[in-house]
């Protein structure tokens, strides 16, 4: 209800507000535009971006937290270690 | 790599089933690096290993050892990502090796993680995504953490008082610390090099109901970001709306979104969504 409650308000008080603050008078289009970034389109948009499951499949390896645990582990569980290593921050895609 | 093989359903398979893996960073492993003298000194001894073998050795690049450490195989990050080539190194380690096989050792979890901070400071985490599929870096959305601190959240807030219809530009040092991070996939993450044209953040209380206010947020940018890590002119432009739920009598921040309208780099199209995070 205070969702509602705040895009109605708000999307009647944005417009006063952008009178009251000397806002440049767009098209009737561009004004249409305008408004329909409201808070609910922002929240959508948020959503839409967010990286999917399938953008995600690294996060599906079972990764070791540093080189030295990787072959303790190797050694404990008689597997090979597999190293990548990488400039840059891979786990955000900042690489 | 992670867009190529690190999302191939078999390496996968094969890495959690066989293998002990991990990837290691290399500006933490670099001499002012915050990893651990012994971390830095493993890897220059796998690297060290690399070359009595005549192996290939490189900074990016991909080495499997066997179970008591010592080296198997080395693999350049280029021939790595290419075709096939991973999963045959793979395959070839497990051939010969014969290691025991079962569910991950470390059980799969999501590598971007919200950073420890302070209870009172606010965690914003941002996704960067193409939408034209335009350039070498547009596999997948990337993302950012950012976190204000308590005093930064103060200065977000500027005004004293708040009322419906109060206005106030979002101080440039904070708008500075969140806008530096608008920018898509690029080579270059050194936010330092970022050189602003124009940015604006300006809030408007849009609304206020049972001790909580809204404000709209509109704003934008041109910030000069290089692709690589030398000067290429080019320039992120963009337009920012979002919008800030807030406390006005404690000045706390309750939520905090922003996404870019409008947004292009290079020629190419992309989209900024942030959103505040509940504190863990």
């Amino acid at each position: 209800m205070t969702r509602l409650h705040f895009m109605n308000v708000g999307s009647v008080i944005s417009v006063f507000a952008a009178v009251l603050l000397g806002g440049s008078v767009r098209a009737p289009g561009a004004e249409k535009a305008a408004t329909a970034r409201d808070f609910s389109w922002v929240e959508q948009r948020i959503a839409e971006l967010q990286p999917t499951a399938k953008e995600k499949r690294f996060d599906e390896i079972g990764w070791a937290k540093d080189i030295r645990s990787a072959e303790k582990l190797a050694q404990e569980n008689n597997r090979p270690a597999f190293l990548f290593t990488h400039d840059g921050r891979m786990n955000i895609g900042r690489c | 790599m992670r867009a190529g093989p690190l999302s191939n359903s078999k390496v996968i398979a094969l890495l959690n089933r066989s293998f002990v893996p991990v990837y290691a960073v290399n500006e933490e492993y670099a001499p002012k690096g915050p990893a651990p003298a012994e971390e830095k000194a493993e890897r220059e001894r796998i690297f060290k290993e690399g070359y009595e073998h005549h192996w290939s050795v490189g900074t990016v690049h991909v080495y499997v050892l066997r179970p008591d450490g010592h080296l198997f195989g080395t693999l350049h990050v280029a021939e790595a990502a290419r075709g096939e080539n991973l999963l045959a190194l793979l395959e070839q380690a497990v051939g010969e090796l014969k290691p025991a096989s079962g569910p991950p050792v470390v059980p799969p979890a999501p590598q971007s993680r919200q950073p420890a901070c302070e209870k009172d400071s606010l965690t914003l985490h941002l996704v960067a995504r193409s939408l034209d599929g335009r350039g070498a870096w547009s596999d997948f959305p990337v993302e950012d953490w950012i976190v204000l601190s308590h005093a930064e959240t103060q200065k977000f807030l500027g005004p004293e008082r708040f009322a419906t219809v109060t206005a106030w530009d979002i101080d440039n040092e904070i708008a500075t610390k969140l806008l530096t991070h608008f920018y898509p996939a690029t080579e270059n993450n050194d936010v330092t090099k970022n050189k602003f044209e124009r940015e604006s953040l300006r809030a408007t209380v849009v609304a206020s109901d049972g001790g909580v206010a809204r404000a709209r947020i509109d704003g934008g940018l041109k910030m000069e970001h290089w692709f690589y890590h030398k000067p290429d002119g080019k320039f992120v432009e963009a337009t920012v709306v979002g919008f800030v739920d807030f406390d006005p009598a404690r000045k706390e921040i309750r939520s905090l979104r922003l996404v870019t309208d409008e947004a292009t780099y290079g020629g190419g199209k992309f989209a900024i969504g942030l959103r505040s995070m509940e504190t863990e």
